[in-house]
């Protein structure tokens, strides 16, 4: 169709009708073109589009959203709509508006300003071809990266703690050996703490069963 | 001594164990005030194999302090039990069988109750403990509306020893209706049973109101201003503040600062940087009152000296207050207090002098006959090693030594006091030597005081700072000893902020009482509100939220009441509130350890429920992607549930702000990064747990049932943590260098855990990894000391 051969560009294709919205000034990370003639209101890539809606004005007029789905149909494979959570009774709204989502197969985006919902547009369409890499764990893998993930890894130890427990101790086997009196001892880490870790440190990897 | 305790119950005691006796009903205590022996003579009369008492959730000391006790008793029938993961659910119904008082946690409870493995109608009670927590979605509060429905003569009791969280917002009420009580059973430090019982054994007590010097008055002044300032600052931000809660008065309070982050989270999002950095320094400047009261001059001076602006690092985050003449003066006369060329001219914590004092008449009047024990309750650790350096070596080279040590780093300090072993000696010593007969007692709520006092043995106290919970566990302490002499040594500065601390904290928890005696009077308790007999709405199930054209089909299931959709729930999430709200509201609850997702709604649907804090770390160790992965290959409608939680508001700005740029580290980048990769994949907003009832409800309406068979075989097959092994230690294990999940499995297997790994040569951990450059990673993680840098305070 000739539609999605034009949805290629690097532009996001904004519709016409989303003139106005005050969401369009902090569109400022991608070029923005504007069409008349797409069915969604924003097309992000060749198989992505969104629909926004803020919920002040879905409370005024209910049925757009309906109307706005039954003419977008079946395109596109990964179909937004994007919410803008602009009241403060959201609950009954959002709940209504969850299972629209999951009838006409949208994925639900909530944003709670004009400056996140752009965010959420522009990160689609800068990450549309981007591989899985950043989801599987971006592990900083620097001495400092594995020394905070491997010690903030256990509960309620922060990053302050590991400074502390890094310069008190020396290196990494004398913390693992340290015992509670001494990691107690140390400013910020409580005796509730201290045990956390210590007991962590000893725990056996099997399960007894 | 005689086993048998009720003999040596105090009268108030007495008379605690017969309401417990003869009610349904919540017992609450003052700070300090004990009950572990109302509990065991109680306890006691219920261990026989004919009846099946559950304590759920007890606190751990006094658990094991009943355990123990129990097993000794005389008057116990059979021994009390202890039913943990461990035994077998096939022999879970044979254990509760065998009866007697058996110590449970609420999750296992939850899940036995639920599937049946308990016979609820032969349960003769329920304890629980620390109500005052209970709300309508705690796990408590489940626990008790399944066994009142099914069993309608059995008892149940609780116990709060917090009075002031009680006295918030109906609390008390909200708890009582929870768990099915009628009555309150009210017992603060001024109940004539209580005030006459210590009354009568009377604690010899000394106060030695001690002023403080001159020195310490103005820099008390200087950090009180500091205060008011910050405090107007953030005000000026924040008009919509409430004035009563936000002033100078409260803020010196002990847990002030937690509160005041309770007040402000739903809004921080919206606190610019400035204020966020002012919140901050609120705290900083109201630990230096603290430290102000518990450090010596020196120790003191250099803390204050640390804050100062240190050019490029603070310049960034102008700190105003620190421009201000107040932080000014803070900083000169912490500094005139330590700038002396000699020792003994610098100012000495005045404490120290009356300690001395009180060590020479004790020393005075023990020079004849045997040893006795002085205890020091202290408010820190830090504060316990400056009062046996002092006691050691003297206060002048003590502060000699300190002032030194400024100019090296800490650990020299520290060097002379033996890295306390686990041994309880030292625990309480700290490094000093037997003959003094000191014992320190670092100030701690132990659940299990009176015990430990008893240990301790203790004819003189001295109670460094002042301490409600302390004085009234002293106080109860020689109740228990009739005729035993008990010295106590009160030390408080005079016109301080310890003192003034103190005294709020007896008012407040009088308030406290007196409110709860107010509403015992007008409390409206319904004629049902046991749930023994009759309709009580709390046994109720269905869904509320259900619209008008539901009506028709709810009327056509209560009657009959096993229609019930059903939801296979994983075990696991028993620990959050949603399982109990799905279950009032009318769902039937599976529970199974499911490795894919938390709730499985129909053949089709699954879901993985996740808070935002789960969020955040999970897609950060990549943990939600291979969750998802495993989601959208097993299931046609994967969903993503995002839960937030009232308390920190309905916003995910929150959590994260709004950056300018889009970045790869910002939460909603990496949900649009998780759409992106998985279309198939839908989002749930939820922002609480009955919004994501109403909406299961929606999904499950007019669609099977899970099939719990397949489930199971799907289990076994994608787990990405073996459950061989224990998830958290693999977890950790998995953050080392040189571990995959590829190879996690051989160190597990052959290590028994992480303190082995690391007395590990290289050569030996290349052999289990399999692996060279591996095995060297790992070690030299272990054994390498990085350059010495210093920790950015």
């Amino acid at each position: 169709k000739a539609e999605i051969s034009q949805n290629s560009s690097a532009a996001v294709i904004v519709s016409t009708r989303q003139r106005g919205n005050p969401l369009l000034p902090h569109m400022r990370n991608v070029i923005v073109t504007y069409r008349d003639d797409i069915l969604p209101d924003y097309v992000l890539g060749a198989n992505t589009c969104a629909i926004f809606l803020s919920l002040k004005y879905h409370r005024l007029h209910p049925d757009y959203i309906y109307e706005r789905l039954r003419q977008l149909g079946k395109g596109y494979i990964v179909r937004i709509l994007l919410l803008q959570v602009d009241i403060p009774d959201s609950a009954i709204c959002i709940e209504e508006l969850t299972k629209v989502a999951l009838l006409s197969s949208l994925t639900l985006m909530l944003a709670w300003s004009p400056a996140e919902a752009a965010r959420y547009l522009e990160a689609f369409k800068i990450y549309e071809n981007k591989p899985p890499e950043v989801l599987q764990g971006i592990k900083d893998t620097s001495y400092q990266g594995h020394l905070n993930g491997f010690l903030t890894s256990i509960r309620g130890v922060n990053k302050t703690d590991v400074a502390r427990l890094k310069s008190e101790f020396g290196t990494v086997k004398d913390i693992v050996q340290a015992d509670k009196g001494r990691l107690s001892a140390l400013p910020g880490i409580g005796e509730k703490k201290a045990g956390r870790i210590h007991e962590l440190f000893r725990q056996p990897f099997r399960n007894l069963k | 001594m005689s086993t048998d305790s009720k003999t040596s119950l105090l009268s108030y005691e007495k008379q605690a164990l017969m309401d417990l006796l003869t009610d349904d009903c919540l017992v609450v205590l003052g700070e300090g005030i004990t009950y572990q022996n109302i509990l065991l003579s109680y306890l006691e009369s219920y261990s026989d194999p004919g009846t099946l008492l559950l304590a759920v959730e007890c606190p751990e000391e006094m658990e094991e302090w009943l355990l123990e006790r129990l097993t000794l008793s005389e008057t116990a029938v059979v021994p009390p039990k202890k039913v943990t993961s461990e035994i077998h659910v096939e022999k879970r119904t044979d254990h509760y069988l065998q009866g007697g008082v058996q110590f449970i946690s609420k999750r296992i409870l939850v899940i036995d109750l639920l599937c049946k493995r308990i016979p609820t109608e032969l349960i003769t009670g329920i304890v629980f403990f620390n109500a005052h927590y209970v709300r309508d979605t705690s796990i408590e509060t489940f626990i008790a509306r399944l066994y009142r429905t099914d069993n309608k003569t059995g008892f149940i009791k609780a116990f709060s020893t917090n009075p002031i969280q009680l006295n918030k917002v109906n609390q008390a009420e909200t708890c009582m209706r929870h768990l099915f009580l009628p009555r309150i059973h009210l017992w603060p430090r001024f109940h004539a049973n209580i005030s006459e019982c210590i009354e009568k054994h009377k604690c010899e007590v000394v106060e030695l109101h001690i002023p403080l010097t001159d020195v310490m008055k103005n820099l008390q002044m200087c950090i009180i201003d500091l205060l008011h300032f910050c405090m107007k600052e953030v005000k000026k931000h924040i008009p919509s503040l409430d004035s009563d809660f936000f002033v100078v008065e409260n803020a010196v309070g002990k847990d002030y600062f937690r509160s005041l982050k309770k007040v402000l989270n739903p809004i921080w999002s919206h606190l610019g940087p400035n204020t966020k950095q002012l919140v901050q320094d609120i705290k900083i400047i109201s630990q230096l009152n603290n430290q102000l009261l518990q450090c010596s001059a020196v120790r003191f001076y250099e803390v204050v000296h640390k804050l100062k602006p240190t050019g490029a690092s603070r310049s960034s985050n102008v700190c105003l207050w620190m421009f201000t003449e107040a932080f000014g003066r803070l900083l000169s006369l912490s500094k005139e207090r330590v700038e002396q060329k000699e020792a003994e001219k610098i100012e000495l914590s005045p404490k120290w002098e009356a300690i001395q004092e009180i060590l020479s008449e004790i020393k005075a009047e023990n020079k004849n006959g045997p040893p006795k024990n002085t205890l020091f309750c202290v408010s820190s650790y830090a504060t316990a090693k400056q009062i046996v350096k002092f006691i050691k070596y003297g206060e002048v080279s003590t502060l000699a030594e300190e002032l030194l040590s400024t100019q090296r780093p800490q650990k020299d300090l520290q060097a002379d006091i033996p890295p306390s072993e686990e041994t309880e000696d030292s625990r309480t010593t700290f490094g000093l030597e037997e003959s003094h007969n000191i014992r320190f007692l670092v100030e701690k709520k132990y659940t299990m005081i009176q015990e430990y006092l008893t240990s301790l043995n203790p004819t003189y106290v001295i109670l460094h700072d002042p301490d409600l919970f302390m004085v009234r566990s002293l106080e109860m302490f020689r109740c228990r000893r009739p005729g035993k002499p008990l010295r106590i040594y009160f030390l408080v500065y005079d016109n301080s902020i310890e003192e003034q601390r103190y005294l709020t904290q007896l008012s407040e928890e009088k308030k406290a009482f007196e409110q709860l005696i107010m509403m015992k009077g007008n409390m409206t308790v319904y004629t049902d509100q046991d749930g023994r007999e009759g309709t009580n709405a709390m046994l109720e199930r269905g869904h509320q939220g259900l619209k008008f054209k539901d009506l028709e089909s709810q009327d056509s299931r209560q009657n009959h009441a096993k229609s019930f959709p059903k939801v296979v729930v994983d075990m696991r999430d028993f620990r959050s509130s949603l399982p109990s709200i799905l279950h009032k509201s009318g769902m039937d609850l599976i529970p199974k350890t499911i490795e894919i997702g938390d709730y499985i709604l129909t053949p089709d649907i699954c879901i993985e429920r996740k808070s935002i804090v789960d969020l955040i770390g999970s897609l950060a160790s990549g943990r939600l992607f291979q969750q998802c992965q495993a989601m959208c290959n097993t299931y046609r409608h994967p969903m993503l549930l995002i839960e937030f939680d009232e308390a920190n508001g309905f916003s995910l700005q929150n959590y994260s702000g709004v950056t300018d740029a889009v970045v790869t580290s910002s939460l909603q980048t990496q949900l649009t990064l998780i759409t992106l990769h998985f279309p198939k994949l839908r989002m749930i907003w939820s922002q609480s747990e009955y919004t994501t009832a109403s909406i299961f409800h929606e999904l499950k309406k007019g669609k099977e049932d899970p099939d719990v068979g397949a489930i199971e075989t799907v289990s076994k097959e994608s787990s990405i943590i073996s459950s061989e092994f224990n998830h958290s230690v693999v977890n950790t294990l998995l953050q080392l260098p040189g571990v995959t999940s590829k190879n996690y499995f051989l160190l597990a297997r052959k290590f028994a855990n992480i303190l082995e790994i690391s007395k590990t040569s290289q050569e030996r951990l290349s052999e289990v990894l399999q692996n060279k450059e591996e095995g060297r990673a790992l070690f030299e993680f272990f054994n390498q000391v990085e350059n010495k840098s210093k920790p950015d305070d």
